[in-house]
């Protein structure tokens, strides 16, 4: 999405998008690096651990989008991405129905935290390109 | 709520992206509270009022 839509980007956009490029490395680098190892010691306490630090991405990905909503002037702007983010969670929500019920009933596991990453940001992106489309 | 945003805008002979750069918005902005799919909040309506030496109730009004 930031290839695509870069030069439409304000400088605020443009420094939250690259926030995000850092946010997503850091999901996609934890989840490799957490795939590859097994809990030592106390199992409940090294996967709760794991847990904990699999979550921090999503926490920043809260961090950048708060930034990004207090630094935004133009509030037009604001709303359209506050009904984009709404758009990501409802994309979010149902894409996860799905997933997990056929997480389920085939009983194969994917990295949910990624996952969920990759479907709300791209959801919210898609959204906000189809609103600001729409306002033309 | 129905606006004379475009009226005046046309009498000084501004485009929407001029008009957006007078009030610091993006053209996006200006064409949505012209067609009134955007309300503007209280502070931007008073800027637009103030830019165009009226009172508010003079730009805007109540569908």
């Amino acid at each position: 999405m930031l290839l695509f839509c870069r030069k439409n980007l304000s400088l605020v956009q443009r420094k939250a998008m690259n926030s995000l490029v850092g946010v997503m490395g850091a999901a996609v680098s934890l989840t490799i690096l957490f795939r590859e190892s097994q809990p030592v010691g106390g199992l409940l306490r090294s996967a709760l651990l794991v847990s904990v630090v699999e979550t921090l991405p999503l926490l920043a990905l809260v961090v950048v989008i708060a930034r990004y909503l207090r630094q935004e002037t133009d509030e037009f702007v604001r709303a359209l991405v506050v009904r984009a983010l709404l758009c990501g969670f409802a994309f979010t929500i149902v894409a996860d129905g799905l997933i997990g019920s056929l997480m389920n009933l085939y009983a194969f596991h994917l990295p949910w935290t990624l996952l969920n990453l990759d479907l709300f940001c791209a959801g919210a992106m898609v959204s906000f390109r189809v609103l600001r489309r729409a306002y033309r | 709520m129905k606006n004379a945003l475009r009226a005046l805008r046309a009498e000084r002979g501004w485009s929407q992206g001029e008009l957006a750069e007078r009030l610091a918005v993006s053209r996006q902005s200006v064409n949505a509270i012209e067609t009134g799919r955007f309300d503007p909040s209280l502070p931007l309506a008073f800027r637009i009022a103030r830019l165009f030496e009226l009172r508010v109730d003079e730009v805007f009004a109540e569908k």
